[in-house]
């Protein structure tokens, strides 16, 4: 009986450090990434193995999309503050954004907050049918109370209409790129840092392979 | 040796000879019948969305095939029909990053020749036509509000540009005007009404009623959706709204269907509603209302999966997102009387118009 309870309380702190052991889908192994600037970044290539599959990883820059694919992600099991991140064979950067439930009401509405590239546009709604144009969606969820996800989702809408610059850093809250507002958003209302790698940049992927995300849907 | 090459030669010239001659007749055959219908009769033009680039399948509606494939530059999340010139309008959003458009297309569909207008603000995700205009809803979110671009569509130019308040909604065109969905200051589902000439916007509440559809029918707006106190998404409602003062002219439950309606098409005084929305499990169902009074009038069922809804006279049209075919349906009888295959299975999403009979 007491080894019982041990086991619990052991399993219990595991979860806490460990999110994604505690429920989730296993996440695939994706090979780490340079922390470079984007420009210097375009030469990388590299392959790493995704569910029995190669997954040929470029570079081109933390702002694309490689629209290569198509996926069937399906946004009835996301709730507030969930981050999708979708990727293409030939870019390894992808898109990430977060969701909104309040503005969802099919494939065809606005409901995932991002920011976008434009000299002067910047975090705003995107239409859900966009991120099923590309290779994999991802569907993360970080673990904790309803009400906090409320809260970073707030965060996040709050942000409308800043601009986009992929140069700053991460904590200047002046402008943002599609995964960094993800990322402060539960940075700077949850206090976790999503950044699987840390450095200069947060890459969608990064929000893939961070602890702290589960994995709670994979679409390809 | 050199006897035998030639005999390939000869027989190779002969076989390519009867190919390209075959090939010439074919066309020949073809093309009077198609070019005739394409310049006068009823088509069906459903969009094919890909990435790099969506496509309009372009249906001879009489003859039941497919006559004219259209490529755009890039990918379109939405199209509408400009009524008065049969001209086809689409919001080409692009994807993300680098694939990120900011354009209208204005597509002839009986020619086939495409005219881009390029806006001055990215990201079109809806249009509505309305009096020889084209509005384009787009995602950026400006201190006043949601952004859209007038574009005339004779012309090929932008016209007018506007804001709606809150974040991007729902968006259609009924009753001489353009609808949008959105929320109040506080929070609270609200309809706006947006002239298409003095792009004023006036705004309706929707007392606590959820939108998940926005469609025209018997010349007025219809909400579709949810009760906001309901947990049920499937105790919808749709509701058909003075286009004067916003106030509900009726409301009429929508029963038997697996989530909130999200589609609804008026044929032959009959309201088709569907629930397609994207998710899992997909929404196969149709149901019937009575387009005036909004009674239900039951179910009917299609052979396929029905991501967009279109009407053809008395004729319902439907897009099969699962196996990409055009579905022709007697909705009185529920009798599908053709299915054309549009080329391209497992479609993310679709749309589907109709320009009309030239007279």
């Amino acid at each position: 009986m007491r080894s019982i309870t041990r086991a619990a309380i052991a399993a219990a702190f595991l979860s806490l450090l460990v999110p994604q052991a505690a429920f989730g889908m296993a996440k695939p192994h994706i090979a780490p990434h340079p922390d470079t600037t984007p420009i210097d970044s375009l030469a990388v290539t590299a392959k790493s193995s995704v569910s029995g599959a190669l997954l040929s990883v470029g570079s081109p820059s933390l702002i694309s999309g490689g629209n290569a694919g198509t996926n069937s992600i399906s946004f009835t099991s996301l709730t507030d503050g969930d981050i999708v991140v979708v990727t293409d064979p030939n870019y390894f950067t992808g898109h990430a954004g977060l969701f909104d439930h309040s503005h969802y009401s099919g494939i065809l509405s606005y409901a995932m907050l991002s920011a976008n590239v434009d000299p002067y546009n910047g975090v705003q709604y995107e239409k859900c049918a966009k991120y099923r144009l590309n290779d994999r969606a991802y569907a993360l969820r970080v673990p904790q109370e309803y009400g906090h996800r409320i809260a970073v989702r707030d965060w996040a809408s709050r942000q409308l209409g800043k601009p986009y610059s992929v140069l700053a850093t991460k904590t200047d809250l002046s402008s943002f790129y599609c995964s960094k507002l993800a990322w402060a958003a539960y940075r700077y209302v949850s206090g976790v840092d999503l950044d699987a790698d840390g450095g200069f940049w947060v890459w969608p992927i990064d929000l893939v392979n961070s602890r702290y995300t589960a994995l709670i849907g994979y679409w390809s | 040796m050199g006897y035998g090459r030639r005999a390939w030669l000869l027989a190779g010239g002969v076989v390519a000879l009867a190919a390209s001659l075959g090939s010439v007749c074919w066309i020949g055959l073809q093309r009077p019948a198609d070019a005739s219908v394409v310049q006068s009769g009823a088509l069906a033009v459903v969009l094919l969305p890909r990435a790099d680039g969506s496509r309009l399948a372009v249906v001879d509606l009489a003859n039941a095939r497919v006559v004219r494939r259209i490529e755009l530059r890039s990918l379109a999340t939405d199209i509408a029909v400009d009524t008065s010139s049969g001209v086809v309008v689409g919001a080409q959003a692009g994807g993300f990053g680098p694939a990120i458009d900011r354009a209208a297309s204005l597509t002839d569909v009986r020619t086939g020749t495409v005219r881009y207008v390029d806006l001055p603000v990215i990201d079109p995700g809806d249009v509505a036509c309305v009096e020889g205009r084209a509005l384009l809803l787009h995602s950026t979110l400006e201190t006043s509000g949601t952004a859209f671009t007038v574009v005339d569509v004779a012309s090929g130019r932008v016209t007018g540009s506007g804001n709606i308040p809150g974040p991007p909604g729902l968006w259609a065109s009924a009753a001489g005007a353009v609808w949008s969905t959105g929320e109040d200051s506080t929070g609270k589902p609200s309809l706006r009404r947006v002239d298409p000439r003095s792009l004023f916007v006036s705004a309706f509440g929707l007392d606590g009623f959820l939108p998940t559809g926005l469609v025209e029918a018997g010349g007025r707006p219809l909400v579709l959706g949810r009760d906001d106190a309901s947990e049920q998404a499937t105790s919808g409602a749709a509701i058909a709204v003075d286009p004067e003062d916003g106030i509900a002219v009726f409301r009429g439950a929508v029963v038997g269907l697996a989530r909130s309606p999200s589609q609804a098409v008026e044929v032959g005084g009959r309201l088709v509603v569907g629930d397609w929305s994207g998710d899992e499990p997909e929404g196969r169902a149709l149901r019937l209302l009575e387009a005036t009074t909004l009674r239900d009038l039951g179910p009917l069922s299609v052979d396929g999966i029905p991501c967009a809804l279109a009407a053809w006279g008395d004729r319902l049209l439907v897009v099969d997102r699962e196996r990409g075919r055009l579905l022709v349906v007697d909705p009185v009888t529920g009798r599908t009387t053709a299915a054309i295959d549009l080329g391209e299975r497992d479609l993310v999403f679709s749309d589907v118009v109709v320009v009309g009979e030239r007279r």
